[in-house]
């Protein structure tokens, strides 16, 4: 069983300051530096957690995150990987998917009935009868899980950090450090990741710290900037890489990029090889060495090579008992164990904890019984190349140390250390530091090329070759090829003999590879175990494809901190101060209404109203042939429009449909003001800047939106305040309806259209928009005596609807033209040329199937915006906009209907939901149809 | 009637911070935040954020100099061959007009565009730091005295790079982002340890 060491030099642990956590109802006493993980095998805590889908026991195995065995729910969080989570004070810790507890899982019989569960079984079984799927589903859903989905939300504010450095190092053990320390002594910027909280990687777990902290301190005392428990998850488009830290997306492009992402322990497969027990090499030897934890006290090590025997030494120097099995039969190896040469574990046994394993020669069924409590896997190394292989890296298979190996890297892109290859931390720094100056050198730091030559020599893999475990054992028993998801060797057998005989088809059908462990644990395995079943080498069985993220990542963290960008015009704090109620009008905040809608739309009819409209875009443009290009823009002319004058145009794209519509003023003979509406802006902006591009005209254009504050003066008593506002004459006779005058509104010097989009009296007022709050605030001044009051959104579009005026976008689509839309008055079809000229022609000829118009409707029902247009109760139109009005006393409309209802008096069916009502045709606006008042 | 005064779209948010303002050639400054000692050291030592919208700024663009001269107390930002803007004082857009319409030649639009852009200026030792959570854009890449368009906290921007004595980095952005910009930039300033600063602070150290 396991039990804390005496203290010693180099571990993680400060054992003068205590804490404690809660596992469930029992109190874990830990020590600051420990991780939940070490705490609970310090504790004597040997269930970790249960399986996915055969909820059998599972233990701590990697203590490095790599596997899926000690996830856990902490403080509310699912699926933390309790081996690398630092312990806090207080934390509470619950081990997942189990009931009533780990230790006593109820649900444990689903184990003795896995020969129910084959690969795919969800495809075979419960088909028939069909309705049986939907009942057995949320069962087998509830029972095979990863932890519980937190009902609260998630208030953490996440970061996300944009790096551009010269040298990124990916990984900070022996050769990620040797790297940084190089490239950052010649002058480049660097930035080190690295998943875990200390630099050191595979070091760590070393008895000597004396090169870990020597590289630690070469490394890190340079300029280079270390980002600790940040983990690198994937490599994207334009080497993009990124990298998720504590609350932090980092998103880094750097110049060079080395991979210093060392290997990954993995698992023989034999019988048993999940029970809690069964621990990779490096999970022992940090355990040992940096948390002062034995995990056993008689342990087995299975190993290939001698590099097994370092650990069968510190586990024998913390004081337990040591057998080797040695797969090799050629000697050689140290003094100082029982050793079974020629020999590998064919199969492990317990219940809740690993107490015997049977060792035997290859491909045999039983052997001599052993006696432990520790099983230790020192035998499969994976080089971690997901991310090379993101990088667009060629990996080909080395046949001296069995596994898959870059060969050739992309420009600017370096693989040193483990993942490489080196087998050694001399090795593995020499790479490290090559790659650290070849990078720097490439960033145009000057570096010495005699050192580079050194390395090169230095840097060559060596070392002999590795005698892998067999892909499974003889021996009978579940043996887990991927622990993440519960897959046996015998499943992948049955699942081959189905036919899903590549790794990309095994893992689609039995889930091998898509735990949370992402293959780091199981790929290798998976692939030996493959090749076997289909009588293929490890080097003819390629992994499967790697993606994004390589490491968990939680959704916060990619969401990152909330950018929402918002518009706010110049005068938003007094609409604020005034009471509106917002609402988001594309980017914009725009107020809705101050009071009601209703007693809004009642002032502006017999009083004054004032609405902000600074949303509205605007454009300059200006050039000798401005003219020429309006011309092409538009089907209405321009080319007679008189200077200070006003003419309301709409914009076609190619096919006669229309884009948008607004205002166009005439400044000078070569210079226009153009209004567009709000939420078109952006996309005409580029619309008039391409066409102008191509048409190859003198005319030049800027988007002054912003530039420009805008209101709405509007109502019977707009021109006694606007006289009051300025020296100009704003009579009717002087600045008669649709023209333009610039005049000072209030000391500022302001465009004044007279245009009415509400159907009263109206100055448009167009002002440098730092002046606002001041404008704003002298209009409602002024107008106060006239019963002045801010009107919003909603009582707009009541008012334009009263008007008949059309909202493009709302009442028109990606099919209306201007002949079906009403407006084919202002088609100038005798023009030379202009964009959906030969669409109009062609419609004209054809004449309109449908079009906008006008309704009136009872008061009783207001029909949505959508709402059907039927006819013998077939579909034939729909309603685009409709609202209550008190000056028609009804509902008021616009409804696309079929071209032969568009007479005065027509009547149609509305139905929406289980409602309907009766529209009457209306074409001359609801409201002052003859604009008298508009105009007077 | 007031007095015309003009205000960027910023104002109320750094009155909540304590703003202090003056009124300068027809605009409201935020002139201190009330400790001109503390905004000059976070612009020495750390980082300080400063509302400059009441610059003024005319965009100068279509067929235009190569070399285009820029009056005494400009800052001219030369984004591309075809796109220049001329940064000045408060108020001096009509005679920045004046002056370089002659120089740009027939073949350019020269427009007065103080309203269209908010501005803010970013200084301090600090500065990366803050547009490394701002942006993806690399700020290494623009060399001091140079200009580019790039985005900051996913909103289009023109930013100009200083040659002064700290790093200092000009941000313009459409007026009607110019709330938003603040709010999101000075939120980031204040993370990292840094602080509003006004145009006392700014002047003193050198800026113009």
């Amino acid at each position: 069983m396991s039990e804390r060491l005496p203290a010693r030099q180099g571990e993680a642990i400060r054992r003068d300051r205590r804490i404690r956590f809660r596992l469930e109802r029992r109190t874990i006493a830990a020590f600051e530096g420990d991780t939940v993980g070490s705490a609970l095998a310090a504790a004597g805590v040997t269930i970790t957690g249960r399986s996915f889908k055969y909820h059998r026991p599972r233990g701590l195995s990697c203590m490095t995150g790599s596997c899926p065995n000690c996830l856990m729910q902490i403080d509310g969080i699912p699926n933390v990987r309790a081996c690398t989570e630092p312990a806090r004070e207080g934390m509470r810790v619950e081990r997942q998917n189990a009931w009533p507890s780990a230790d006593r899982d109820i649900h444990g019989w689903l184990n003795t009935f896995s020969f129910m569960m084959p690969p795919g079984f969800y495809y075979k079984i419960f088909q028939h009868p069909h309705w049986a799927w939907p009942l057995v589903e949320p069962y087998i859903r509830s029972k095979a899980g990863l932890g519980r989905v937190p009902q609260e939300p998630d208030h953490r504010r996440r970061r996300r950090i944009n790096l551009h450095p010269d040298v990124l190092v990916i990984g900070a053990g022996a050769a990620g450090l040797a790297a940084t320390a190089e490239a950052a002594k010649a002058g480049a910027s660097v930035v080190l990741l690295d998943q875990g909280r200390e630099a050191g990687g595979h070091l760590l777990g070393e008895a000597s710290s004396t090169l870990r902290s020597a590289l630690a301190r070469e490394a890190l005392g340079s300029r280079a900037r270390f980002l600790a428990e940040t983990a690198a998850f994937g490599v994207f488009g334009g080497g993009l890489i990124g990298a998720s830290g504590p609350d932090a997306l980092y998103r880094i492009r750097a110049q060079h990029v080395i991979f210093a992402t060392g290997a990954v322990e993995g698992s023989a497969v034999f019988p048993g090889n999940d029970l809690p027990g069964v621990m990779l090499s490096s999970a022992v030897h940090l355990l040992l060495h940096r948390y002062g934890v034995l995990p056993g006290r008689r342990a087995v090590v299975l190993t290939g090579d001698n590099v097994g025997y370092s650990t069968a030494w510190a586990l024998k120097d913390a004081g337990a008992e040591v057998t080797v099995v040695d797969l090799r039969s050629d000697g050689g190896w140290p003094e100082g164990f029982p050793v079974f040469a020629g020999a590998t574990i064919l199969s492990a046994h317990g219940r809740r904890r690993v107490s015997a394993v049977s060792v035997g020669t290859v491909g045999a069924t039983s052997g001599q019984k052993v006696s432990c409590d520790l099983v230790v896997n020192a035998c499969v190394q994976t080089p971690s190349t997901n991310l090379l292989a993101q990088a667009g890296a060629r990996l080909v298979f080395d046949e001296t140390l069995q596994a898959f190996l870059p060969d050739e890297m992309p420009d600017r892109m370096w693989a040193v250390g483990a993942v490489a290859g080196a087998r050694s931390p001399e090795a593995s720094v020499a790479q490290g530091r090559l790659a650290g100056l070849e990078a720097a050198a490439g960033s145009g730091h000057p570096v010495d090329a005699a050192s580079i030559a050194a390395l090169r020599s230095e840097a060559a893999r060596s070392g002999d070759p590795i005698v892998l475990p067999p892909e499974a054992s003889a021996a009978s028993g579940k043996q887990f090829a991927c622990v993440c998801m519960d897959v046996t060797a015998k499943e992948l057998t049955t699942a081959a003999a189905e036919g899903f005989d590549s790794m990309e088809l095994l893992k689609r059908y039995t889930t091998i590879t898509m735990g949370p462990c992402q293959g780091k644990a199981c790929m290798a395995s998976s692939q030996r175990l493959c090749g076997a079943i289909t009588g293929r080498s490890f080097a003819e069985t390629s992994p499967t494809t790697s993606r994004p993220p390589w490491v968990p990542v939680e959704m916060g963290t990619l969401a990152g901190a909330r950018l929402t960008p918002r518009k706010e015009t110049t005068m938003h704090d007094r609409h604020v101060a005034a009471g509106a109620e917002f609402m988001w009008a594309g980017d914009w905040r725009r107020p809705h209404h101050y009071t009601t809608p209703e007693a809004e739309v009642a002032a502006v009819r017999n009083r004054v109203g004032l609405i902000d409209v600074s949303t509205l875009g605007t454009f300059r443009i200006k050039g000798p042939e401005s003219v020429e290009l309006l011309e092409r823009l538009y089907p209405n002319r321009f080319s007679d429009l008189a200077v200070g004058r006003v003419r309301y145009g709409v914009m076609l794209n190619d096919e006669g449909v229309i884009l948008d519509d607004g205002a166009v003023v005439r400044l000078a003979d070569d210079e226009f003001f153009v209004t567009v509406t709000t939420g078109n802006t952006a996309a005409l902006e580029r619309w008039i800047t391409w066409w102008n591009a191509d048409w190859g005209l003198d005319a030049l254009i800027l988007n002054v939106t912003g530039a420009y504050g805008a209101v709405n003066l509007a109502g019977p008593r707009a021109r006694d305040v606007m006289t009051s506002l300025t020296d100009a004459d704003v009579s009717g006779s002087a600045m008669p309806y649709m023209t333009a005058t610039r005049m000072a509104v209030a000391d500022v010097p302001s465009l004044v259209l007279r245009i009415g989009f509400v159907g009263e009296t109206g100055y448009e007022i167009h002002f440098p928009s730092a002046y606002g709050e001041h404008l704003w605030d002298a209009v409602m001044g002024a107008g106060r005596s006239h019963g002045i009051v801010a009107f919003g959104l909603e009582a707009q579009r009541i008012l334009r609807l009263e008007k008949q005026h059309i909202l493009v976008g709302q009442d028109t689509d990606a099919e209306s033209d201007p002949y079906e839309a009403g407006l084919g008055w202002m088609v100038k079809d005798d023009k030379e040329d202009f964009l959906g000229l030969r669409s109009l022609r062609d419609l004209k000829e054809r004449g309109p199937l449908e079009r906008l118009v006008g309704f009136t409707a009872p008061e009783r029902w207001l029909p949505p915006e959508g709402a059907s247009v039927v006819r013998e109760g077939a579909w034939v139109g729909r309603v685009t906009s409709a609202r209550r009005s008190e000056a028609v006393g009804g509902v008021v409309g616009l409804a696309w209907v079929p071209a032969e209802w568009a007479a005065d008096g027509s009547t149609f069916e509305i139905q929406f939901g289980g409602s309907h009502t009766i529209g009457t045709v209306r074409i001359d606006p609801f409201y002052d149809p003859r604009g008298e008042r508009l105009r007077s | 009637m007031s007095t015309a005064i003009r205000r960027s779209p910023a104002a109320r948010l750094s009155s909540r911070r304590g703003a202090v303002f003056v009124e300068e050639a027809g605009w409201e400054i935020p002139a201190s935040y009330g400790n001109h000692a503390e905004e000059r050291a976070a612009i020495r030592d750390r980082v300080a954020i400063a509302d400059i919208t009441a610059r003024a700024k005319v965009d100068i663009r279509g067929r235009i100099p190569e070399a285009l001269p820029s009056p005494a107390d400009t800052v001219l930002a030369r984004i591309s061959a075809e796109w220049a803007v001329l940064l000045g004082a408060p108020d001096a857009e009509g005679r920045l007009i004046r002056a370089i319409e002659p120089v740009a030649g027939a073949g350019a639009m020269v427009t007065d565009v103080t309203h269209l852009f908010a501005g803010v200026a970013l200084a301090g030792p600090a500065l990366p730091e803050v547009v490394q959570r701002a942006t993806s854009w690399d700020p290494s890449t623009l060399p001091p005295g140079a200009a580019a368009g790039a985005p900051i906290a996913e909103v289009r921007a023109l930013l100009v790079r200083r040659e002064l004595p700290f790093p200092l980095l000009e941000v313009f952005v459409a007026t009607e982002f110019g709330r938003y910009v603040w709010e999101t930039l000075s939120g980031i300033v204040t993370s990292l340890g840094g602080a509003p600063a006004g145009w006392q602070a700014l002047r003193a150290e050198g800026w113009r």
